[in-house]
């Protein structure tokens, strides 16, 4: 075989012969619009293991770094406005860096926490390939469409 | 130029009568997807074994790995999906294919696409 073919041609010659088929009820309903929706997912599907997710995250949190209470200028448009702020900043700066004290101990955790997690993960020599990710999430989604198909849910 | 001896014992191994080449662009107006389609309704309801070598400029890579990664999930063994492959491997593919089918898949229902392929390797028999 040299040539090729006209598909299109062979295509509209079996009409017929697949219209039959069809109506003796060959193939499941859904048969095209299933195989779509599978092509679909592994085109959109990214290359990005479970360990690119947790460093991303950890990078975010990092980044964001520790908190401070801002320095607001004590100005303000209305005469003695700017010595009231002085006396209101003086009074409640000590709460909000009580606070952002507070906060940076949780922000301190959490990233103890992704680190640790990022750790655990780094030694799961399948999260670090994606194309091994990638089989075994094909794999779940077949397993689930035994199971639709098992308990006649498709 | 000749192909390594584990390509061509791969190659000589696909059995007879079951093998669809296609040599096309991999880019989305050319559909090589609805072809894997086709040879998964034709090797799974028609002809057994049946499967597919690809070879051709991977012009969008993503759309050729997906490809890639689609055959090996509908489980094509023995498929071979080849984007950007060297003119040595294409010429085997070419020389080992029952059926030739080139360019732009039809944009029709994978189904349709494998009763045609049926009858195109029936024919390629004879």
């Amino acid at each position: 075989m040299d040539e090729p073919v006209d598909l299109e041609a062979l295509a509209a010659e079996v009409a017929g012969t697949v219209a039959e088929r069809r109506a003796a009820g060959l193939y499941p309903p859904g048969l095209e619009a299933q195989l779509d929706a599978h092509f679909v997912r592994v085109a959109n599907r990214a290359l990005e293991t479970p360990l690119d997710v947790v460093d991303r995250a950890v990078e975010a949190v990092v980044a964001r770094g520790p908190l401070t209470v801002p320095d607001v200028a004590p100005t303000s448009s209305y005469p003695g406005g700017a010595a009231v702020h002085r006396v209101v900043g003086r009074t409640v700066v000590r709460h909000e860096q009580a606070l952002v004290e507070e906060l940076n101990r949780t922000l301190s955790a959490v990233t103890e926490a992704l680190v640790a997690i990022q750790g655990a993960i780094e030694r799961l020599p399948w999260a670090q390939s994606p194309e091994l990710v990638s089989t075994l999430e094909s794999i779940d989604e077949r397993i689930a469409g035994i199971e639709r198909r098992v308990n006649g849910a498709s | 130029m000749s192909l390594d001896a584990v390509t061509e014992a791969h190659l000589a191994r696909l059995p007879p009568g079951t093998v669809i080449a296609w040599f096309g662009d991999f880019v989305a107006a050319q559909r090589p997807q609805r072809l894997v389609q086709a040879v998964h309704v034709l090797s799974g309801w028609h002809v057994p074994g049946a499967l597919v070598l690809m070879a051709g400029p991977a012009l969008d890579p993503a759309l050729a790995r997906a490809v890639d990664r689609y055959t090996g999930e509908l489980g094509l063994v023995g498929s071979w999906v080849a984007p950007g492959a060297a003119p040595a491997l294409a010429a085997a593919f070419r020389r080992r294919a029952d059926v030739i089918v080139v360019g732009p898949v039809p944009d029709r229902s994978p189904v349709e696409l494998a009763v045609a392929l049926e009858v195109a390797l029936e024919r390629a028999r004879r």
